[in-house]
C-alpha cells in the first residue's frame, strides 16, 4: 500500500565539485552550492493516522570531507520513531539512544572517519540532522520516518508539514552561543542558539512531495501549492510545480462518507485511538462574554499577513451580541489599548472599533509576553465568560515562557489562538490553545478567513462537553478533555478494551456517557503515538513545576527509549562500519529559505529605505529589515530618511493609548513604503466566490443590535438574503448574523416585511423551501440589503 | 603596504568584542585597499553588518560569551574581510554566501593574503568622478534616460565618503542623454531639472534620427 523512495541516486553517485578555483576567483555565475540537495516527502494517511517518510538527500561539493548541519521543522505532534543513514547501497538503521550518549557516538564515529547520522530534536517542532564524514563529491540519504495523528474540523481534516523555520524573534540579553543556529541564547530563551537556522539569500531546495490518503473522498483543497491529484479509492496528491522549502504544505480534505457516532475507537491490540465528536450544537441560553481580542501588529506580520489578521479582527468582533463586552489590544515590542478596560458591545463602541482596527499597522518585534499579561489582567465577574482571541503568525522563540505565562495568569479565561502565516509557529499556537483551555484555528493568509473565523465563533462560548475521562484506560493526557463545537477529541490510550467508554458532563451540565461499541484494529504504532503525547504532556509538566524537573525528565527519557522516539532528552544515531573519510572536514550549516510571504514585504522596504541593498544582488532581505523584525531582541534603529512612528497613522481622532510602560519603539513602517504589490503571483488565486461576499459583506455591516441600519425593510433584507444563500438559526456558517436579526425583527412583528422575513426563516429552518423571488418582492427596494438579495436570488437561482 | 599584505598577524590570537572586530576590520580593510564607499560595497562594516552576516552564516558563531558580551576572533576578522573584498570584486552576496560556507581558516588567510599583493590600488579618485548613489535621492523621472545622481565633493579628502555632512554636498542630477552624451545639472540654479533633461533627450533622439 505504501511505496517506499526508489533511490534515484546511484551508488557512490559523484557530484560535481564547487570549483571557486580558490576564494577569491570566484567565478561571476558559478552555482550556488549547499549540502542539501532534495527534500522527498511521502506520507500517507488513513483515517486519523499519518505516516511520513522524510528524505533529505545531502551532497558533498566540497573537496574536504564534509559535515552538513540542517535544522529544520517538523508537525509538533509527530513522533520520529525511524533514522536510516543511507550511502549507495549500504543503509544503516538508526538506534534511539540517550541525548548525551548519542551524540557521544556520533563524535566518536566523526573522529574515527566513519560515516554517521544523528537527529536530535530540539524543540516539538524543531529537529536537527547531522551527517559527517561525506566523502569529498559523494552524497548521502538521511531518511526519517515520522507518525502523528491528524485532527479533525468542522467536518474536514488538515494535514500540515512544515518545510522552512521562519526567522523568528527572539527576546532576551544574550548570554552564550553553544548551539548551531545563528541567534545566541538568552537570558529568556536558553536553547536558542539551537533553533534558527542561516537564511540563505537565493535559491532554494527542491521539495519533492507526495501525500496519500485513503479515500474516498469529498473535497480537497490545497491552501498555498497548486496540486495535481488523482481521485480514487487511494486518493494521491502532489505538488504540480516545482515546489521548494518556503512554506508549509497544507491540505484540507473531507472524506465523502463522515461518520455520525459520537465515538470511534481504533486499536493496534495494545494502545487506543478514540474520537470523540461534539454533540450536534443546540441552542442554549447563552453565557454573556467578556472577549478579549489581540492582534499582532509586529514587522513579520507585514503585507498580506496583517491584512488577513485585521480582516479576523473583525469578524470576530463583528460576531459578538448585545450583552457582551469586549476590548482590543495590539502589539509589538510595545502593547497598544483601544481602551483601558472592557467596553460593552454597542453600536459606538462597535463603529469605533472598526476604525482603530483600520489604522493598524506592522512595526517592531513579536513581543508577545506583555500582552498575554495585558489580556488576562482586570476580573470578569460570576456568571460571565472570559475568553481571549490571540491573533498572529506565532513567530518568537520564547514558547516555554508563554506557555507557563498562559497557565499561570489566565484564571478560568480560555484562550483561543488564530495563527496567519505561510510559514505558522504551529507548535506554540496548538500549545497556548491547549494550555488556555481553548483551541487553535491555523489559517494561511490565501484562506477565507472570514470562514475561519465564522468556524471558530460557534466555539467561543463554553466547551459542549466537559471533564472527559475514559474509563479504565490510562490517557496519554491525564487531566480531563474538554470538547467543543465541531472539534472532535483525539485521544491517545493505554490499554485496549472491546467497549470504549467516556464519561462527562455535557453543555447542561448532566452527566453524560460516551461509548464506542467496537473498536476497529488498524496496524499503526498507536504506543509510539501515545508516548508522544505523554512526552508533550510532561513537557507542560516541567514548565508548570520546574521543581519536578528531575523526575519529569527521567519519566519523558524513560518513554522515549521504550518506544523509540526522539525527544529533547533522547537522540536517533546511526553508524556506518566502516571508514569512509580521513583528513580534512568541514563543517555547513544548511542556510535556509525566507518564507515566501517575508521577501514580498522585505523587498518593498528594501526599494524604499535600503538604497544600499540594490548593490547586494539577488539579496532579498538586508540587516536592517532583520533589526526592523526585532530578530536582535531591541528596538530597530533607522536608517537616515526613514519615516518613525507609531503603529498608527498620524491624524487620526482616535484616543490611543499607548502602554505607558512601554518605551515608545522607532521602527519602519510598512505603510509609508506601499503595500506589497503581487503576492503570490507564482500561483493562482482562488476564485472569489461571488455568494460569499454577498455574505461576507453583510456579516461585517450588520449593528450590534442585529439590525441593519435600524431599518426593518433593510434588516428582512438581509436576513431572508442569508436564507436563500442556505443559512438559518440552526445551521450555516453565519447562523450569529441570522440569529441576530432573526432576534431584532422579533421585536418589530408589528411591521409586515419583519413577519415576511420570519415566515421565510421558519419554513426554512421547518425543512420547507427557500424564498422565491415572487414571495418577497416587497423587500427588493433600493437598500444595499436589497440590492444584496437580488443577486443572491439571480446567482442561486 | 610595503610588505603588499595586511598585518593580519597580530590578530592571530586576539580576543575582540563586537566594537574591536569592527575596529579591526574597517582599519584593515583600508590596508587592502577596499574602500566601503566603493560603489560595489553596500556599506562599511558595523555591529548591526556583522549579526547580519551572522544570520547568514558568513560569519561564525562568537568563541564565547564575557557575561552579556560576545567574544570574537580571528576567523571572524577574517570573513568579515573576505565578504568586503569578495564584494569590492563585484561578486553578488548570495554567491559570497556559498563561496564562504565551511573555509578554512587557513584558507581565507591564504586567499586575502595572495589577493593583497597581486591587487593593483585602485587609481586616486578626482573630485570629479562619478559617484553613484541612491535613486531615492531624486525623484524619478519619466522617460528613457538612464539617470545618475552625481554628488560634486568640494574637498579631496571627503570625495568619497558619502556619509558626510550636508554641507560639504550640493546635489547635481545627471543623466544621460544620448549614448556618450551626459548632461548635468544643477538643481539649485535649474528650478525643473527632470523635465531639462527630458526635453534634451527628445530634441538628441530627433536630431539622430534625422542624420
Amino acid at each position: 500500500m505504501f511505496e517506499p523512495i526508489a533511490p534515484t541516486l546511484a551508488p557512490e553517485e559523484t557530484v560535481g565539485h564547487r570549483d571557486l578555483g580558490g576564494l577569491l576567483g570566484l567565478a561571476a555565475g558559478c552555482e550556488v552550492a549547499f549540502p542539501l540537495r532534495e527534500m522527498r516527502v511521502r506520507a500517507s494517511v488513513a483515517g486519523n493516522c499519518c505516516r511520513t517518510i522524510v528524505e533529505q538527500v545531502f551532497d558533498n561539493p566540497y573537496k574536504e570531507g564534509l559535515e552538513a548541519v540542517h535544522i529544520f521543522p517538523l508537525p509538533p505532534d509527530g513522533a520520529v520513531t525511524e533514522l536510516e543513514l543511507i550511502s549507495g547501497d549500504v543503509v544503516v538503521r538508526g538506534d534511539c539512544r540517550e541525548r548525551e550518549a548519542a551524540e557521544r557516538a556520533f563524535d566518536q564515529a566523526r573522529s574515527r572517519g566513519q560515516r554517521a547520522a544523528l537527529l536530535t530534536a530540539e524543540r516539538a517542532d524543531v529537529h536537527t540532522v547531522r551527517v559527517t564524514n561525506i566523502p569529498p563529491g559523494t552524497g548521502v540519504r538521511v531518511r526519517l520516518v515520522v507518525i502523528e495523528r491528524l485532527e479533525e474540523a468542522d467536518g474536514a481534516f488538515v494535514w500540515r508539514f512544515p518545510t522552512v523555520l521562519a526567522p523568528r524573534y527572539l527576546p532576551g540579553s544574550p548570554t552564550d552561543h553553544t548551539g548551531s543556529g545563528v541567534i545566541p541564547d538568552t537570558d529568556r530563551v536558553p536553547d536558542a542558539s539551537r533553533l534558527q537556522p542561516p537564511l540563505r539569500l537565493t535559491g532554494g531546495v527542491t521539495l519533492d512531495l507526495e501525500l496519500q490518503i485513503a479515500g474516498p473522498l469529498a473535497s480537497l483543497e490545497s491552501s498555498l501549492h497548486a496540486v495535481r491529484a488523482s481521485l480514487g479509492d487511494q486518493v494521491r496528491v502532489a505538488p504540480s510545480g516545482r515546489a521548494t522549502l518556503d512554506r508549509d504544505f497544507v491540505l484540507r480534505f473531507t472524506p465523502a462518507a463522515p461518520s455520525g457516532v459520537p465515538v470511534r475507537g481504533y486499536t493496534d491490540g495494545l494502545f487506543t485511538l478514540a474520537l470523540v465528536n461534539p454533540p450536534e450544537l443546540v441552542e442554549t441560553s447563552r453565557v454573556p462574554r467578556d472577549v478579549v481580542l489581540v492582534i499582532d501588529v509586529s514587522g513579520s506580520m507585514g503585507g498580506e499577513k496583517l491584512d488577513a489578521a485585521k480582516k479576523a479582527l473583525s469578524a470576530a468582533l463583528h460576531g459578538l451580541e448585545r450583552g457582551d463586552r469586549f476590548r482590543l489590544i495590539a502589539f509589538e515590542s510595545s502593547v497598544h489599548k483601544h481602551s483601558r478596560d472592557l467596553v460593552a458591545f454597542d453600536e459606538t463602541s462597535l463603529h469605533k472599533a472598526d476604525r482603530w482596527i483600520a489604522h493598524l499597522h506592522p512595526m517592531g518585534g513579536t513581543e508577545m509576553l506583555p500582552a498575554l499579561r495585558e489580556a488576562f489582567s482586570g476580573t470578569t465577574p460570576p456568571g460571565r465568560l472570559r475568553t481571549v482571541v490571540f491573533i498572529t503568525d506565532g513567530q518568537a522563540w520564547n514558547e516555554p515562557e508563554l506557555v507557563a505565562a498562559v497557565e499561570r495568569d489566565r484564571a478560568g479565561a480560555l484562550l483561543f489562538t488564530v495563527g496567519i502565516d505561510t510559514a505558522v509557529n504551529e507548535s506554540l499556537l496548538k500549545r497556548l490553545a491547549r494550555v488556555g483551555g481553548g483551541t487553535c484555528e491555523l489559517v494561511t493568509p490565501r484562506d477565507d478567513i472570514e470562514e475561519a473565523i465564522v468556524r471558530l465563533e460557534a466555539r467561543l462560548g463554553a466547551p459542549v462537553l466537559t471533564g472527559l475521562v475514559p474509563r479504565h484506560l490510562e490517557a496519554a493526557r491525564p487531566e480531563p478533555t474538554h470538547v467543543f463545537a465541531g472539534r472532535p477529541s483525539v485521544l491517545l490510550l493505554r490499554g485496549t478494551a472491546d467497549r470504549v467508554v467516556f464519561e462527562g458532563t455535557d453543555s447542561a451540565g448532566q452527566p453524560t456517557e460516551l461509548v464506542a461499541e467496537s473498536c476497529q484494529r488498524i496496524t499503526f504504532p498507536l504506543g509510539a503515538l501515545w508516548a508522544r503525547e505523554r512526552v508533550a504532556w510532561l513537557e507542560d509538566r516541567i514548565l508548570l513545576e520546574p521543581e519536578r524537573e528531575k523526575k519529569l525528565r527521567s519519566e519523558i527519557l524513560a518513554l522515549a527509549l521504550e518506544h523509540h522516539i526522539a525527544s529533547r532528552f533522547t537522540a536517533l544515531v546511526a553508524v556506518e562500519e566502516r571508514v569512509s573519510h580521513t583528513g580534512e572536514r568541514v563543517s555547513v550549516v544548511q542556510p535556509v529559505e525566507l518564507p515566501d510571504s517575508w521577501s514580498e514585504a522585505f523587498r518593498v522596504a528594501d526599494l524604499a529605505a535600503m538604497p544600499a541593498a540594490a548593490q547586494i544582488r539577488g539579496a532579498a532581505l538586508s540587516a536592517s529589515h532583520l533589526s526592523m523584525l526585532g530578530l536582535f531582541g531591541g528596538p530597530a534603529r533607522l536608517a537616515p530618511g526613514t519615516r518613525q512612528g507609531a503603529p498608527f497613522s498620524a491624524g487620526t481622532d482616535e484616543a490611543l493609548e499607548p502602554d505607558e510602560t512601554a518605551a515608545a519603539t522607532s521602527a519602519f513602517d510598512f505603510a509609508a513604503v506601499g503595500r506589497p504589490g503581487a503576492l503570490f503571483a507564482d500561483t493562482e488565486r482562488k476564485a472569489v466566490d461571488p455568494l460569499r461576499v454577498i455574505e461576507s459583506s453583510l456579516a461585517t455591516t450588520q449593528g450590534a443590535d442585529g439590525s441593519f441600519e435600524g431599518s426593518v425593510e433593510r434588516t428582512a433584507a438581509a436576513l431572508v438574503t442569508l436564507v436563500r444563500l442556505g443559512h438559518t438559526r440552526r445551521k450555516g456558517t453565519r447562523r450569529r448574523v441570522v440569529q441576530k436579526a432573526a432576534r431584532w425583527l422579533e421585536q418589530h412583528g408589528d411591521d409586515a416585511l419583519a413577519r415576511l422575513a420570519l415566515e421565510m426563516l421558519g419554513r426554512a429552518e421547518a425543512g420547507g423551501g427557500l424564498p422565491q423571488r415572487s414571495e418577497v418582492e416587497p423587500l427588493l427596494g433600493v437598500t444595499p440589503e436589497g440590492a444584496a438579495l437580488n443577486r443572491a436570488l439571480q446567482a442561486s437561482g | 603596504m610595503a610588505d603588499g599584505s595586511p598585518p593580519l598577524n597580530r590578530y592571530r590570537d586576539a580576543e575582540l568584542t563586537l566594537e574591536a572586530l569592527v575596529d579591526a576590520a574597517n582599519r584593515l580593510l583600508r590596508r587592502l585597499d577596499v574602500r566601503p564607499d566603493d560603489g560595489r560595497i553596500a556599506s562599511a562594516p558595523d555591529a548591526r553588518l556583522v549579526r547580519y552576516y551572522q544570520t547568514l552564516g558568513v560569519v561564525d558563531r562568537p568563541l564565547r560569551y564575557d557575561g552579556r558580551r560576545a567574544i570574537y576572533g580571528y576567523r571572524h576578522l577574517l570573513q568579515l574581510l573576505s565578504v568586503k573584498r569578495l564584494q569590492q570584486e563585484g561578486h553578488p552576496l548570495h554567491l559570497i554566501q556559498a563561496a564562504l560556507a565551511g573555509r578554512a581558516t587557513a584558507a581565507l588567510e591564504e586567499a586575502l593574503v595572495a589577493s593583497s599583493s597581486r591587487h593593483e590600488p585602485p587609481p586616486l579618485r578626482s573630485p570629479e568622478t562619478w559617484q553613484c548613489a541612491s535613486p531615492a535621492a531624486a525623484p524619478p523621472i519619466a522617460g528613457p534616460p538612464a539617470r545618475e545622481t552625481a554628488f560634486s565633493a568640494t574637498g579631496q579628502g571627503a570625495g568619497n565618503q558619502l556619509g558626510g555632512s550636508e554641507a560639504e554636498f550640493s546635489p547635481l542630477v545627471a543623466a544621460r542623454v544620448a549614448p556618450g552624451v551626459t548632461l548635468t545639472v544643477d538643481p539649485t540654479v535649474v528650478p525643473d531639472p527632470n523635465a531639462l533633461i527630458v526635453l534634451v533627450t527628445t530634441v538628441l533622439t530627433r536630431v539622430q534620427k534625422e542624420h
